[in-house]
């Protein structure tokens, strides 16, 4: 008589990180870079693809900030301009990770529960030049006026100074026509180090710095990709394009220097001398992606761009013109909240 | 209409262009562009939603408030769509926000719906020009017909709730923008006008200003409070919110104030209350209706005297129905201030006073002033109101018995200053109140110009003769004619009080042996007067003559009390006191309580020191030698000479000792120790050692004389032993007694207290005390002793020499062997024995 075989051991769940931590991750980037797109993408991109991560907003504004935008996304609509500073969006990043334990001969390895606070704010791009408001109001008058109050920029300030980790949106379309990413990066580089410098080890910023080279899938952005030989269509089923991680920080330089006018140049060198390069990744980036074509169920050279701009009664608009494949969203935020915990 | 220059600012972005938003233009007389900016910033909703179907999409109506350095500023802006995209293809919402004076608004009363209407499509000027336009002015019953519209629960909670901070308002997703901008126009309604002036609010609210009060939202925002549109109701902690909800529920609901009367008097609190407490808002609400929010906090027992007399002062209380304004009116009158006397005068007729009140009134004004000062002011209003009859009757009758009694004095003041010969009421009412009429009778004993004869006369149309006839006779009757006891004890039919009044109207008027005798008599004999209290009235009462008051002693002694006026009379008439305290004691009755009577007085000269005063010794001894019959007394007087030795040498004394020993033979045996038991605690040494010796030579056994002064208060210390023995030698010596002999006395005195030590008190340590310290006195004499012997024998060339005589010198060499075998026989030996 055989033995009847042991009910199966269900899988004890990781234990929980004892490291877990808590970060605040600032998000920068000039006027209409896709900030607020970013984060409406995150939500979709989770989703899309094959991540170890939870995100969910710690209190229910913060909920209720990703589920909306979200909703928006899925509506091919985006977000229209962002005027007044949000305040700040409580996120938690939940997910395993593998830690390593012990010394030499005896080190192992094991699955942990991380999970990682967000602290995020939106924000106008007019904000990171200072140019928020034209003037200081020199007649009006509030009567519940607070001295002590502190302004909306000094808040988003003071928000970056604390921050960890930082998000930088690079918007090669916007360098193309207005050619003053560099103003935005370096007023803002300059209030960041104001305000943190002192806590770094070395002479960079102590912070960690993901730029995010945005709308990867704007024909100014992937026309110049794809000539020159950055795109690999190999790295997922559908095709789309994406650039190597060790090739982005070359394509930000490409296309800089592509326009002897761009601050590009001016903002690359900048980035290098604030943030250490150990602490400092390049990201292509779409936060609506590229174009699939629905019934290939792949992505087609011949429409690629996932945005159509339209003149109607409203001027001429955008609107996304199909599913919405995040490129390159969740990564910065996961390799940002990697750095910030421990690693044994 | 009437017609605003106005100013504005413009904000938004160009089409297609990446800049970020920004004013684009503004115009105006007060702000420019950098001030809008300003103002957009701090009432910002948050970011506006793509979508233009939901809740929350644009357009937005926000309401500020602002201003510069003058005056304050109402903002109205309103945010929506352009038809333009920007460089990124988003739409661009522009902003328009209009600044409209304060006053414009609140002189003009021009409500937020109607700015809403004239403004929000309005042609801007060109950049730099103010905008001029026709306000409307708000239709009368318009805002109230608002409230209506919403409900006044809704809107009176959001009202309230915002006296304590931001509201969102939730739930309200089918209001239309303007609806809500409407909903605004009610709140504010049920606010004071000068409210506006801090009232903020949005149709949406998107994570965007902590400086916006009103708000709709999907979601409560941080830091407010929830208003759910399906549901208003009002969080139970809201404090102020409370109140103002509850005034404005009671106005309404309970007191029927139309809505419109009630927004109409909120719109009349023009006065700016930016900055003010919210609690002011409260305060503002009281103004309406105050007449009637006075009545209720005085039914209350809470309104305060300022409110009840502004009601009045107004003229207000004519709001009130006629049984309201006449109950507030008691109240007022109820105050009982003096101040308030002509108010109430002026309005008595129209406010429909009531003589009770100004009775109580005035009977609380007699509690607190002299009668004759504030009193008679009340009394004066009546007499101006031609009531001054009732009045005073009114005055006597609250004080019968079960109203409110006390102030019979006062009452009985007024009633012989102020009452007229047709007062009928008022002599009724005195009739029947005995106690404000014994009052009476007696300010008539005391008042020696009063006209006696008028006065009775006038009271015997109420008071019947057996009662007033008495007081006649007393107060002004012959003196040959004292009352008889027949009809004293018929006129304590009129009960115990009336028989005081009697006696003190007597004795005020200083005819109180007019009554006196026949009293004791009763006293004596009446069981009706065996009451407790009689005993108070008897010490109460003060007669002049010492023959009263020797018989009032009587009296008290009688009744197992002290006698008071003994001390009084010996200074003044002690002969007619012993006369009096004689007549007294004869009274049939008193003869079976004589002894107790005199045991009470014999009792009373053993506490009281009356041996000082020659006066006193006089009087004591006057009533002494009239009972010297009594041992008790004889005894009592004895003993006087245990504080007052001296008193051997007092004539008198000494004369009426003799007698008295020679009457009571059995007290000359015992005088020593009644003598010694009597010592005082005080007793001087030197003064017991004389007492001491005397009775040592009448042969008294010396442990029976240190019995005696064991059981005296009078208590042995070394110090005393010392003074004691002293003051006995120097007695004995005086009385012939040789050195020797008396010191023989000393020792045997000595011994018997050193026996005493077997005794209880006298114990091991007392004993041993009692040496340490006498011996520590002899020391200090002996000390002083040898310092006059040094000071006196000192030769005055050379202070080293002295010069005592041979004799002497052999008797200080003795003395101080003496001395020295003492002192060391004291090495081995104890002092008495121990």
């Amino acid at each position: 008589m055989s033995t009847p075989p042991a009910p199966a051991t269900p899988t004890p769940p990781p234990p929980p990180d004892p490291a877990a931590s808590r970060g605040r991750i600032g998000l920068w980037g000039p006027p209409a870079s896709g900030k607020t797109t970013f984060l409406a993408a995150l939500g979709l991109a989770l989703d899309r693809g094959d991540f170890p991560w939870l995100l969910y907003g710690r209190d229910e504004w913060s909920n209720t900030f990703l589920s909306s935008h979200t909703d928006l996304l899925r509506q091919k609509t985006f977000p229209p301009a962002t005027t007044d500073l949000s305040r700040e969006l409580s996120w938690v990043f939940r997910g395993s990770r593998t830690i390593r334990e012990g010394r030499l001969l005896r080190r192992s390895t094991r699955e942990v529960v991380s999970e990682l606070d967000l602290e995020l704010i939106d924000a106008p791009g007019g904000y990171f030049i200072g140019r928020s408001q034209p003037a200081e109001p020199s007649r009006v008058r509030f009567d519940d006026d607070d001295d002590e109050e502190e302004s909306q920029e000094e808040r988003l300030y003071r928000h970056l100074g604390a921050c960890h980790g930082l998000i930088y949106l690079f918007d090669p379309t916007r360098e193309r026509t207005r050619k003053d990413s560099y103003d935005y990066f370096h007023h803002t580089v300059l209030q960041i180090a104001r305000r943190s410098a002192a806590r770094s080890g070395d002479r960079f910023l102590p912070q960690h710095l993901a730029v995010c080279i945005t709308k990867f899938d704007h024909p100014h952005v992937y026309g110049p990709a794809f000539k020159n030989g950055f795109i690999d269509q190999t790295l997922n089923p559908q095709h789309f394009p994406a650039v190597p991680d060790d090739l982005a920080e070359e394509l930000f330089e490409f296309l800089g220097e592509a326009d002897r006018e761009s601050s590009a140049v001016l903002l690359r060198n900048s980035i290098r001398r604030h943030f250490h390069p150990d602490r400092t990744r390049y990201f292509m980036t779409s936060a609506v992606g590229f174009y699939l074509d629905p019934d290939l169920g792949r992505f087609r050279h011949s429409q690629y761009w996932n945005v159509v701009e339209e003149e109607g009664d409203e001027g001429r608009t955008s609107r996304i013109l199909g599913d919405v494949y995040p490129v390159n969203v969740v990564e910065p935020l996961a390799w940002l909240a990697e750095t910030l915990l421990p690693r044994s | 209409m009437v017609r605003a220059r106005i100013g504005w600012g413009l904000r938004g972005k160009p089409a297609g262009s990446h800049d970020e938003y920004a004013v684009l233009a503004a115009g105006g007389p007060a702000f420019g562009k950098g001030d809008y900016a300003g103002i957009f910033s701090r009432f910002s909703p948050g970011n506006p939603p793509v979508g233009r179907e939901s809740p929350g999409s644009l357009p937005w109506v926000v309401l500020s408030v602002f201003r510069d350095d003058h005056e304050h500023y109402l903002g109205l802006t309103v945010q929506d769509w352009s038809n333009d995209t920007d460089a990124a293809g988003r739409p661009i919402s522009l902003s328009r926000c209009f600044a409209v004076p304060y006053t414009l608004v609140a002189e003009n009363r021009i409500s937020y719906r109607d700015l809403y209407t004239a403004l929000h499509a309005v042609d801007l000027p060109p950049d730099g020009r103010t905008l001029d336009v026709e306000l409307p002015e708000t239709a009368e019953g318009a805002q109230a017909a608002l409230v209506e519209r919403f409900g006044f629960e809704r809107a009176a909670a959001a009202a309230a709730l915002l006296l304590e901070g931001p509201v969102t308002v939730t739930r309200a997703e089918e209001l239309t923008p303007r609806d809500r901008v409407d909903f605004f126009e009610a709140v504010a309604a049920l606010l004071p006008c000068g409210w506006r002036t801090r009232f903020t609010a949005s149709t949406w609210h998107n994570d965007g200003s902590r400086h916006l009060g009103l708000v709709f939202a999907r979601q409560r925002r941080s830091g407010s409070v929830e208003l759910d549109w399906q549901t208003p109701r009002l969080p139970s902690e809201s404090v102020i919110a409370g109140d103002y909800w509850g005034q404005l529920h009671e106005l309404k609901g309970v007191r029927g104030i139309p809505l419109s009367v009630i927004v109409a008097h909120l719109a009349g609190c023009g006065e700016p209350l930016a900055g003010a407490e919210p609690s002011e808002a409260v305060h503002i609400f009281a103004d309406l209706d105050r007449p009637r929010t006075v009545l209720k906090a005085a039914m209350g027992g809470r309104a305060s005297a300022e409110d009840l007399r502004w009601v009045f002062t107004s003229g207000r209380f004519r709001e009130l129905r006629a049984e309201e304004r006449a109950a507030l009116f008691d109240q007022l009158v109820g105050l009982g201030d003096v101040e308030d006397i002509p108010l109430v005068e002026r309005l008595w007729a129209e406010a429909g006073g009531d003589l009770k009140s100004l009775v109580r009134a005035a009977r609380t004004d007699l509690r607190r002033r002299d009668p004759s000062e504030e009193g008679s002011r009340y009394l004066g209003a009546a007499e101006r109101l031609g009531l001054a009859d009732p009045f005073l009757a009114g005055l006597v009758r609250l004080l019968e018995p079960g109203e409110d009694p006390g102030g019979e004095v006062m009452v009985a003041r007024l009633v012989m200053a102020r009452s007229q010969r047709d007062h009928i009421a008022t002599f009724q009412a005195v009739a029947d109140n005995k106690a404000v009429l014994h009052q009476l009778l007696c300010h008539l004993a005391v008042d020696r110009g009063a006209d006696l004869v008028g006065w009775f006369r006038q009271l015997s149309r109420f008071v019947p003769a057996d009662f007033l006839h008495p007081f006649f006779r007393v107060l002004h009757g012959d003196a040959e004619r004292p009352l008889d006891a027949e009809t004293l004890s018929g006129f304590l039919a009129h009960g115990s009080a009336s028989l005081h009044a009697l006696l003190v109207a007597a004795e005020v008027r200083g005819r109180l042996d007019r009554v006196l005798p026949e009293f004791a008599s009763l006293v004596i004999t009446d069981a009706r007067l065996g009451h407790a209290f009689w005993t108070d009235w008897i010490f109460e009462l003060d007669p002049v003559g010492g023959h009263d008051r020797g018989m009032l002693d009587v009296l008290l002694l009688w009744r197992d009390r002290s006698p008071r006026h003994l001390e009084k009379a010996a200074l003044e008439d002690w002969r007619g006191y012993r006369e009096g305290f004689v007549a007294g004691c004869a009274i049939p009755g008193v003869e079976a309580g004589l002894d107790r009577i005199l045991a009470g007085l014999a009792a009373h000269l053993r506490e009281w020191n009356w041996c000082k005063d020659p006066r006193q010794v006089a009087v004591v001894l006057a009533l002494a030698t009239a009972y010297r019959e009594s041992p008790v007394l004889t005894a009592a007087v004895l003993a006087a000479r245990a504080a007052a030795p001296e008193l051997s040498d007092d004539e008198g004394y000494r004369s009426w000792r003799e007698q008295a020993l020679q009457r009571h033979a059995p007290l000359e045996g015992q005088e020593p120790v009644i003598v010694l038991k009597a010592l005082p605690r005080d007793a001087a040494a030197e003064n017991v050692g004389r007492l001491c010796a005397e009775m040592l030579g009448r042969g008294v056994l010396p442990s029976r004389l240190v019995e005696c002064l064991d059981q005296s208060h009078w208590r042995l210390t070394g110090d005393r032993l010392v003074g004691l023995l002293t003051g006995a030698r120097s007695s004995l010596r005086a009385s012939g007694v040789s050195e020797a002999g008396a010191r023989e006395k000393c020792r045997i005195l000595t011994a018997a207290i050193q026996r005493s030590r077997s005794r209880p008190h006298m114990s091991d340590a007392h004993l041993s005390d009692l040496r340490y310290t006498a011996v520590q006195s002899i020391c200090t004499e002996l000390e002083h002793y040898s310092f006059l012997l040094e000071t006196i024998a000192a030769d005055t060339e050379d202070k080293k020499s002295f010069h005592v005589g041979d004799q002497s010198r052999q008797r200080l060499i003795e003395l101080s062997a003496w001395l020295k075998g003492v002192i060391e026989a004291s090495r081995s030996r104890k002092f008495f024995g121990r």
